[in-house]
């Protein structure tokens, strides 16, 4: 290790021949004679330089006049100097020490005490020195993210929530700017913008620091947005004050809502909103939304998951068949990746291919699915099966992979796949990559005995250019390209000739072309007559489980019958966006949906935004919806209910209303209760399509279950009293049984069945008649809702004996000036009990 | 260093102990700054600017040269140059000049006694 230096000035050359005598053995010396001498090589000398030990009283330039001159310099300023004084000196130690000397040593020398007071001093000053590097950058002077994150978290621990920002921002294209100027004009970029955050914010309510590189964080009050501030700020800080042209910032807020987090959780945060603008022209500025860590956490999820998903074989290839429309005939199929996660349930591939294109984990789900493909293949082919050649998706990542070829070919031998049956699909965009490679590998996949598909035909920029170089043998035109407008599932005109044209031109070069995404028999129907025959969608059937699809695949020989939609809803066509029925389904039928419903399983495929609100309320997100499994959240009953409805439906072809129950719908809590109008409009074998019209009547439905719990309770206390109970409503026409306990029935000779089938409901008949005119007289005088009266009559039990009964009468006016009726509860004991006939009459 | 001139030192109550520690025990290195001692002139100067009432210079020569005999180990001459400097702040001409009479004495003593041990070849050798 290098020796520190230390400058030794003394006028004596005595003394400084003792000093360095004395320390040479521990360091490196310069001597200096005089003050002069001394500032010289401080200057010359003070990026190594550890210490200097200063004799005061000097010829040309003293001490003190030293002293000065280096503490008013910040650089040399930092340099510890010790100075060296006659013992009976103290008021002028005392102003040396004033001057900034950081201690002193006496004449004569003790060597121990100089040489511990040197180590002290050099020590202090390098671990200042360190400390000072861990709070403050050393290009720009603002403080390091550690230190920043400390001063923050003092500053925002005792303000109110949503007072102040954290900001992060990056400079765009620093990378550029290093490459094309040189680092060193980078790093007067990042001082000039450091100047101006630290000249800008510097008040105590404002703290700003540089992260790493050319990220910086500030935190200010929350006001500065408002006013203008920041972005005056902002637009200084990207004028670079002359140095060169200027530079673009990119900047993430954090509006600090929950104080108690983490400032490096809030850092987290306002950088999760800077990526959202990084690099952009348009859009500088991203304040963070709960939406955003939602979709940070969800990446995040899938990069956890994806290698235990992996190995725990949850990544599974579906099958979407592909028909011949001329035929009906199921001619080929895709495999498409699919998570069935055992928790999450079926994880859309929206959530984790780009996500595995991003990390390059797509090539190992690729490999996965063909591997898993081939293995279904070959089970199918052993089983007998006529099975149709299947394509799958060979990602763009892929294609640069030096081991693919290797890789397909190995997975094919080992499963003993003849090469027809195994399709590659190949993105047209890949193309766009590096042609050459890709077209290259392509030419390889061929030589070898594969058929090469180019999927989503149409979305690259040089299609044309594609079809003339590469030897592809199958385009797949994915109709979603070609529509009108992102909602409408119709073809233009436009897209009617495009089509059109790409379909006669593929057959000029002879290539098949299979349309995908195909929904309605319109579009079908379309290509069939432009000479486009295989079709894959949802018209025909959407991606299935391998078992459903080898059940299929058993059935091929049968031609397959269209779904035909028009068949119940007329000639208009639910599915087009702009058809009477679109109209009707989107505004004007209330919340309606659309529902496939196959052996109890249950999936919306399209609900209205009424709909859409019932289920998830005024935020709710139609994907979200769309996506629950709602067997999971109807009651059994319920299931029963909607099963039921379907097989009435599908009989008289005519709506059914059914009330369906359903409970703990995410992001909806309790219960709702939904009473739905019915109507199957297609289905296939035991699918169903089901479109229904909903309102919801949980209110209602929650006071029913209410009241029938309160009668329940009521009547199962009545049925528990020993004397015979009744209650009877009594109006001017008739008195009829609304209750009677189980001792009453027994006293009238009657069962629980005899009361159901209504035997005994004309109480007013079994009365005796002159008791009758009697009762009626009487409860004639009450008037007003509630009075009461009590009477006594006689009537008639099932063997049309004569029994006494004692009742108290009740007046109800009725609701909204309805007819008056009258509440009669009776009770009657075994001893009260009279059998006989002379008295009847009174 | 020889032991007459040890002696003679001694006798002349030289810290000879502090000197050994404060040179790390270096003799030649002694023997060099007892030379350049015998050759500096700041006690002549010190006499001619309290002659000419030149007290700046006074100070600052008797200072430097206070800390240099110290650090040479000649105790009675630092005390007498402490004293001296004392006298220096307080502004007694009569005892400042008292003072330097005793510090020249006790140079000249010290001056004898270098010139009589220390060879003047060897002298010239080291300087």
């Amino acid at each position: 290790m290098n020796k520190r230096t230390v400058l030794i000035v003394d006028d004596s050359d005595v003394n400084r021949k003792i000093l360095t005598n004395l320390l040479k053995s521990d360091y490196e010396i310069i001597e200096a004679a005089n003050g002069e001498e001394a500032i010289r090589a401080i200057q010359s000398n003070y990026k190594h330089l550890s210490a200097v030990l200063l004799d005061l009283i000097m010829p040309v330039m003293d001490g003190f006049e030293v002293l000065k001159k280096v503490s008013n310099d910040s650089v040399l300023s930092q340099i510890p100097i010790i100075i060296t004084t006659g013992s009976d000196d103290n008021e002028t130690e005392i102003n040396a020490l004033s001057y900034g000397a950081l201690d002193y040593v006496t004449k004569p020398f003790n060597p121990q005490i100089i040489k511990r007071r040197l180590n002290n001093v050099i020590n202090l000053r390098e671990t200042a020195m360190t400390v000072n590097a861990l709070r403050r950058d050393k290009l720009t002077g603002l403080y390091t993210r550690e230190h920043f994150i400390k001063l923050a978290t003092e500053l925002i621990q005792t303000r109110e929530p949503e007072t102040f920002v954290l900001e992060y921002l990056d400079i765009d294209n620093f990378k550029f700017i290093n490459d094309q100027y040189g680092n060193d004009v980078g790093d007067s970029v990042l001082k000039v913008v450091g100047d101006i955050f630290s000249s800008s914010f510097d008040n105590k309510d404002c703290i700003c620091c540089r992260i790493s590189a050319d990220y910086f964080a500030l935190i200010y009050p929350a006001e500065y947005i408002k006013s203008g501030q920041i972005d005056k700020i902002m637009c200084n800080a990207s004028m670079l004050d002359g140095l060169m042209s200027s530079v673009s910032i990119s900047e993430g807020r954090y509006i600090i809502e929950d104080i108690s987090l983490p400032v490096s959780t809030m850092l987290d945060r306002a950088g999760i909103a800077q990526s959202i603008v990084k690099g952009r022209y348009d859009e500088k500025v991203s304040v963070f939304s709960k939406e955003m860590l939602k979709k940070i956490t969800e990446e995040q999820f899938v990069l956890n998951e994806m290698k235990p998903a992996l190995e725990g074989g949850q990544f599974v290839p579906w099958f979407q068949p592909q028909y011949d429309h001329s035929s009906g005939k199921l001619v080929g199929a895709e495999a498409l990746a699919r998570w069935i996660h055992p928790i999450e349930g079926i994880i859309s591939p929206i959530r984790f291919i780009p996500v595995f294109e991003h990390n390059g984990f797509i090539y190992e789900l690729d490999k996965c699915i063909w591997r898993e493909t081939c293995r279904y293949l070959r089970m199918w082919i052993d089983e007998g099966i006529n099975v149709p050649p299947v394509s799958v998706n060979v990602s763009r990542y892929d294609i640069y992979k030096d081991d693919l070829i290797d890789v397909i070919l190995g997975f094919v031998e080992d499963y003993d796949i003849p090469k027809e049956l195994l399709r590659l699909e190949i993105t047209e965009s890949a193309f766009s990559d590096s042609k050459t490679t890709v077209i290259d590998v392509v030419k390889l996949l061929i030589d070898r005995g594969f058929t090469i598909e180019i999927d989503d035909f149409g979305s690259g920029y040089s299609s044309l250019n594609t079809l003339k170089d590469v030897p592809a043998q199958i385009l797949k035109l994915d109709m979603k390209f070609l529509r009108n407008t992102k909602s409408d599932d119709k073809i233009s005109s436009r897209g009617g000739n495009i089509i059109e044209s790409v379909v006669r031109m593929a057959r000029w070069i002879d290539m098949d072309v299979i349309a995908e995404g195909v929904e309605t028999a319109e579009q079908a129907d379309y290509l069939e007559s432009v000479g486009c025959d295989i079709i894959q969608g949802y018209l025909y059937s959407k991606p299935v489980p391998a078992d459903e699809f080898r059940n299929v695949l058993n059935n091929t020989t049968i031609e397959r019958e269209l779904p035909n939609i028009e068949k119940y809803f007329g000639e208009s066509d639910l599915w087009n966006s702009d058809s009477l029925d679109s109209l009707l389904f989107n505004y004007f039928v209330g919340a309606a949906c659309v529902l496939e419903y196959q052996n109890d399983r249950v999936e919306m495929l399209r609900a209205n935004n009424l709909c859409i609100e019932m289920f998830g309320g005024i935020n709710a997100d139609s994907e979200n919806i769309l996506a629950i499994n709602w067997k999971l959240h109807m009651s059994e009953d319920s299931i029963r209910q909607l099963k039921s409805a379907i097989i009435e439906s599908s009989k008289t072809k005519n709506a059914v209303n059914r009330q369906i129950e359903f409970y703990d719908i995410p992001g909806c809590s309790g219960r709702k209760y939904i009473r739905s109008l019915i109507r199957v409009v297609a289905y296939i074998g035991d699918r169903y399509l089901v479109y229904c019209i909903n309102e919801e009547n949980t209110i209602d439905r929650e006071q029913i279950n209410r009241a029938q719990a309160t009668t329940n309770v009521f009547k199962k206390f009545i049925t528990k009293l020993h004397n015979g109970q009744a209650i009877a409503i009594y109006t001017e026409l008739s008195m009829k049984y609304f209750y009677c306990n189980s001792k009453m029935l027994e006293l009238f000779g009657y069962t629980e069945d005899d009361l159901a089938r209504g035997v005994a409901d004309e109480v007013g008949d079994l009365i005796v008649s002159g008791d009758r005119e009697r009762i009626h007289r009487v409860i004639k005088l009450l008037e007003n809702d509630g009075d009461t009266v009590y009477v006594d009559f006689r009537t008639k039990n099932k063997a049309g004996e004569i029994i006494n009964v004692s009742g108290e009468c009740m007046l109800f006016n009725g609701l909204d000036n309805e007819t008056p009726f009258y509440i009669v509860t009776l009770s009657m004991s075994e001893k009260e009990q009279y059998v006989g006939g002379t008295n009847c009459d009174r | 260093m020889t032991d007459k001139l040890k002696e003679e030192l001694c006798f002349l109550e030289t810290d000879l102990e502090g000197v050994y520690d404060r040179f790390s025990g270096d003799e030649e290195l002694y023997l060099r700054c007892l030379e350049e001692f015998m050759e500096d002139t700041s006690v002549k100067d010190l006499g001619e600017n309290i002659n000419m009432e030149n007290w700046d210079e006074v100070f600052t020569s008797a200072h430097a040269l206070k800390g240099m005999v110290g650090n040479m180990g000649f105790v009675p001459l630092y005390h007498e140059l402490a004293s001296f400097v004392v006298s220096v702040r307080t502004g007694h001409k009569e005892e400042i000049n008292n003072r330097y009479n005793d510090i020249y004495k006790n140079y000249c003593r010290l001056i004898d006694v270098l010139e009589n041990n220390l060879d003047r070849r060897n002298r010239d050798e080291h300087k």
